[in-house]
């Protein structure tokens, strides 16, 4: 005497309402993710360069230093929020 | 048994990654050249990490201010502190970490006109003070960065 019992998966809607949350959350997530490695790459060159400086800068490096530095005042990414 | 396999799996990866960032970093390390002052050296590594480390983060907020704003709130008001306009030199407005920044290359051209007692202290603790936001900053950079299990 046997029974077989079959299971069958069914997705119920919390599960469906959960894959679109995790979609829209990854969606929403891809640009953040892609200036996160693109930052972060840059930001390990930076370190490299530092790290193998062996002397003092010339003065065209330090105007180009400050010449890079001052040209981020206009920059969106560092004006706060109400001036936005 | 399979918890541990899964780990495994997981932290190579992470190990490689660790290993080539600690070759990238090590190996580049070199030896002052003769005559050059240690302590400018040092305040211009520092100024150019400083702006790296101060770029990524601020970049990272921007791409969705919003987003960061409501999900890690702490993170996007210490952006927010970065920014806050600060005379420089008394008159000019610009970022507080460009300001920042601009006093300590500015006191370090001071003391590498005059390599006074005071200068140098001056410098010494304008790059402390820089230092510290710096690794603030990374800190943050590494919060915000952490993958989300």
């Amino acid at each position: 005497m046997t029974t077989k019992t079959e299971t069958t998966t069914t997705a119920t809607p919390n599960d469906s309402m959960a894959t679109a949350a995790a979609i829209n959350l990854a969606i929403a997530l891809l640009p953040l993710v892609n200036t996160g490695v693109q930052q972060f790459i840059g930001w390990i060159a930076a370190l490299r360069s530092a790290a193998q400086q062996a002397g003092e800068w010339t003065p065209q490096q330090e105007d180009a230093y400050r010449v890079a530095l001052l040209s981020k005042t206009g920059d969106p990414a560092y004006l706060p929020d109400v001036h936005l | 048994m399979h918890k541990h396999i899964t780990e495994t799996s997981e932290t190579i990866p992470n190990r490689i990654l660790l290993g080539m960032l600690g070759l990238m970093l090590l190996s580049g390390c070199v030896a002052l050249n003769p005559g050059a002052d240690p302590l400018v050296v040092r305040t211009e590594q520092t100024l150019t990490s400083a702006s790296a480390s101060f770029d990524m983060v601020l970049r990272v907020d921007q791409a969705d201010r919003g987003w960061w704003r409501t999900n890690a709130p702490a993170f996007h008001q210490f952006c927010e502190w970065m920014r806050t306009p600060t005379l420089y030199r008394g008159q000019t407005p610009v970022p507080r970490c460009v300001a920042m920044q601009l006093n300590v290359d500015d006191l370090k051209l001071a003391y590498k006109a005059a390599k006074t007692t005071g200068n140098s202290n001056a410098l010494f603790t304008a790059l402390g003070t820089l230092n510290a936001a710096v690794i603030q900053t990374t800190s943050w950079s590494n919060i915000v960065t952490a993958p989300i299990h």
